[in-house]
């Protein structure tokens, strides 16, 4: 374990949580006028990985199952430095977000894939809590809630405030409609004119009040997006910073830039959905960890390193990162638990307050579902009046 | 004669079957003209005639009652007759439509905006869904068709009220299949003559082109839900 010795000893010469490691000793991380750091202060969004069919409490509760279950031994494990022990897979993450990982049960009491979603994502309300959360959030994003790349989970659904989901699934239009184009119609004379489209769609819009919410809600949207002053940020240099060609939203890696692209447009709360998970008969884990090091973590590194460690954009900004799913493998044959143990990162998340599972993947009973971990969040990016009421996992945030 | 008895069995059950099915169509949906302006089946809306009685689903079903007495129809949703029928266009009939509208069946294909759309792979369905992305990617659409459909004839002169008080009122018939109101036509005509004569792209400011304040006007009327739900 030899990046536990380099840790160690760059926190014995005063090199503190927050520092990364390497290259950025002598680079650019030292010029704090030239980039903004990510601080629990700054500038709140939310990217939540939701792996579709489940999330193994292997990697954020290993403890529970050391040299039992799933395969776990401690030469696969990793120490979040007085937090959980999690995946080695993690500990590829650059140190800024490994020592800001912590991990929340959301105790949702079912074990069907509809029902878990359901109990992580709306208890049955008719307005998912990312919705409610992106819309109390607030700022300045005319897009506060999206998806990309597209996908469904029960209960990720609903308008709040004018705060529907967005899907992106191809950044092409979404650059175009925050940056502008020589070629394509201009965006000032586009907003006019999709003000004017709305106003001939009255008559639909009364006429199909909820079933067009989504449709009524875009044109507020659009409007918003093309009134307001192009950024200079360059959008169009994020997806190839992923190593992505093209536009498409079409694979994990994509997914995951365009998360980037969103937030730096605004976006309150992004997910990206992947599929694939619901890993039935993975007795020894191999297959959810294989996935985890090939599919979700690289993008990850590459998102980390340019949200966290070296973000050249001069905002300053609190992105936090949630891994979560259905509900967490159950024992023996990784088949449905009863709830699901989450991964937060972020700069408010106080890692010590970290929830194991059972080493038989029970879940404490005292613990909430969908609407306490939301509570959470709301906590982690300092939401001012979030729905949810007071945070419910007070043990979790700083 | 077994030919006669035959025919008149074949002509008798006709006339049954007719009887079953006759009354009058607009019953149904208490509107003889569904595409009417505003959606004429909502009482209180302009074009509605008589208020049809507000009978929601309830009153008109079939109840079952189960094991314990516990009424089995009572999850039923509840909403009246003839609300909430209109759904985004998918983009595989959206694709056709465009060209339909635009009268260009040759038009460049559309399959780059597909992603945009969500539109769903072979032998999938997904319920499509409209966003502010791929709203204004329908803008897009329709202004990159109508700059490349609309550029002979008197679309090579900048619009004047009249020719865009003619042109709207075309184009709003044929992407709507109704006759527009003259409020409609106003909007289309307010983009081509008041609001589209200067652009302010990446690059600077520049006089529009009458080729493109004429495709500004024309992607407005494509996108409106007129044209993008059914």
């Amino acid at each position: 374990m030899s990046k536990f010795n380099r840790r160690s000893f760059l926190k014995a010469v005063g090199i503190g949580a927050g520092a990364a490691v390497g290259t950025r000793l002598a680079g650019p991380g030292f010029m704090p006028d030239a980039m903004a750091q990510n601080s629990g202060a700054g500038k709140p969004a939310v990217l939540v990985i939701y792996l579709g069919g489940g999330y193994n409490a292997l990697f954020g509760s290993a403890a529970s199952f050391m040299n039992t279950a799933f395969g776990v031994t401690a030469g696969n494990t990793a120490q979040v430095p007085g937090g959980p022990l999690v995946d080695a897979s993690f500990n590829r993450l650059p140190k800024a977000a490994f020592d800001k990982i912590s991990t929340v049960q959301i105790n949702h009491r079912s074990s069907d894939h509809g029902g878990g979603q359901r109990g992580g994502q709306s208890e049955g309300g008719p307005v998912g809590f990312a919705i409610q959360l992106a819309s109390s959030m607030g700022g300045d994003g005319t897009i506060k809630m999206a998806t990309v790349g597209g996908g469904n989970v029960n209960g990720l659904a609903g308008t709040m405030n004018g705060t529907s989901i967005q899907n992106i699934g191809d950044a092409r239009s979404t650059i175009d409609a925050l940056k502008g184009n020589d070629t394509l119609a201009d965006r000032a004379i586009a907003a006019k004119a999709i003000e004017q489209s709305q106003a001939m769609s009255a008559g639909r819009f009364a006429a199909s009040p909820k079933g067009l919410t989504h449709l009524k809600d875009g044109y507020d949207t659009v409007r918003a997006t093309l009134t307001k002053t192009a950024t200079p940020y360059d959008y169009a240099a994020v997806l190839p910073g992923y190593g992505v060609t093209g536009t498409a939203i079409n694979n994990f890696n994509s997914k995951i830039a365009a998360a980037e692209l969103m937030i730096r447009a605004g976006a309150n709360v992004v997910y990206a959905i992947d599929g694939g998970w619901d890993t039935h008969g993975d007795r020894d884990g191999s297959n959810v960890r294989n996935m985890m090091n090939t599919r979700i973590i690289p993008p990850l590194i590459t998102f980390f390193n340019r949200m966290w460690v070296n973000n050249t954009e001069p905002v300053q900004r609190n992105v936090n990162v949630v891994i979560m799913g259905d509900f967490s493998r159950s024992l023996p044959g990784s088949d449905h638990a009863t709830g699901c143990a989450a991964t937060i990162i972020g700069a408010n998340v106080k890692v010590g307050g970290f929830q194991r599972v059972t080493n038989n993947v029970g879940f404490d009973p005292n613990r909430p579902s969908g609407r306490g971990f939301f509570s959470l969040l709301g906590a982690l990016t300092k939401t001012a009046g979030a729905p949810f009421g007071a945070n419910a996992h007070p043990d979790l945030a700083v | 004669m077994k030919n006669v008895i035959l025919s008149t069995s074949v002509v008798l059950f006709g006339l049954l079957t007719l009887t079953a099915c006759s009354g009058d169509g607009g019953s149904l949906t208490g509107d003889p003209d569904p595409n009417g302006p505003g959606g004429s089946l909502i009482p209180g809306l302009p074009g509605a005639e008589a208020p049809p009685p507000e009978k929601v689903c309830f009153d008109q079903q079939q109840g079952y009652v189960g094991l314990g007495g516990i009424a089995l129809h009572s999850s039923r949703a509840e909403a009246l007759p003839g609300v909430d029928r209109d759904r985004f266009k998918p983009f595989s009939s959206l694709s056709g439509e465009f060209r339909r509208a635009l009268g260009t069946p040759n038009a460049p294909n559309l399959q780059n905006s597909a992603a945009t759309f969500g539109d769903a792979p072979p032998r999938f369905f997904a319920e499509p869904k409209a966003t502010a992305v791929n709203l204004f990617e329908a803008y897009q659409v329709a202004f990159r068709l109508c700059e490349a459909t609309n550029t002979t004839g008197s679309f090579a002169s900048a619009p004047t009220e009249a020719a865009a008080r003619t042109e709207c009122a075309s184009w709003e018939r044929k992407a709507w299949s109704r006759t527009p109101t003259p409020a409609d036509i106003d909007s289309c005509v307010k983009i081509a003559v008041t609001d589209s004569i200067t652009e302010n792209p990446p690059s600077g400011q520049r006089q529009t082109t009458p080729v493109r304040r004429w495709a500004y006007a024309c992607a407005t009327v494509y996108a409106s839900a007129g044209f993008l739900t059914y």
